[in-house]
């Protein structure tokens, strides 16, 4: 399993497990590929509702740990899809983790069991912010 | 389970990544699948496959 997760993600070593208290590194991941649609809605909605100091910070705090909440929710729900709505589903999903890129994730995602699919959506999702980031 | 110097080690809740779980469900389908095949082998073809690995 070890040299099958090191062949698919040649870009970063590998993460086995986390704490119960931290979030999945697809989690994050996927927090940062939405990053600056996320900015540019917050400050949108700061501005609109006229928030300043104290307010806009709250109204930032709140909306960043619900950001968190749904990307967990929907990491949660994908992992526990039935093979055939995780077929149904795939592009719909791929789209919300990345913030709407509307490129491929896998060659042909109807030929692919769930075990890959989810393989698939997990390196597409991780690999994207590998670019991102670097 | 107690540390080589006697004291237990301390406790850290930990879970699988999304990665590895998906990983695993790969792992359990090819070994279902594996599974599968030899279900659908004869008896004659079982033992012949069998006794051609030496294990006999």
């Amino acid at each position: 399993m070890i040299e099958f997760l090191s062949q698919k993600d040649s870009w970063a070593p590998p993460t086995f497990a986390v704490t119960d208290d931290a979030e999945d590194p697809l989690v994050l991941s996927a927090r940062e590929l939405r990053r600056d649609s996320w900015e540019r809605n917050l400050a949108g909605t700061i501005r609109s509702m006229g928030l300043v100091g104290p307010a806009a910070d709250r109204h930032r705090a709140n909306a960043e740990q619900a950001e968190l909440d749904f990307l967990c929710r929907l990491v949660e729900e994908t992992w526990s899809l039935s093979d055939v709505d995780l077929r149904n589903r795939a592009p719909e999903i791929v789209a919300k983790l990345t913030g709407g890129t509307a490129e491929l994730f896998a060659d042909n995602p109807a030929t692919l069991s769930r075990g890959e699919l989810l393989t698939a959506i997990a390196n597409h999702v991780a690999g994207l912010a590998a670019r991102v980031i670097a | 389970m107690p540390s080589p110097h006697g004291k237990p080690l301390p406790h850290y809740p930990a879970r699988l990544t999304a990665a590895t779980e998906a990983s695993l469900i790969i792992r359990e389908e090819m070994i279902a699948t594996a599974a599968a095949g030899l279900a659908e082998l004869s008896d004659d073809e079982l033992r012949r496959r069998y006794t051609h690995t030496g294990l006999s």
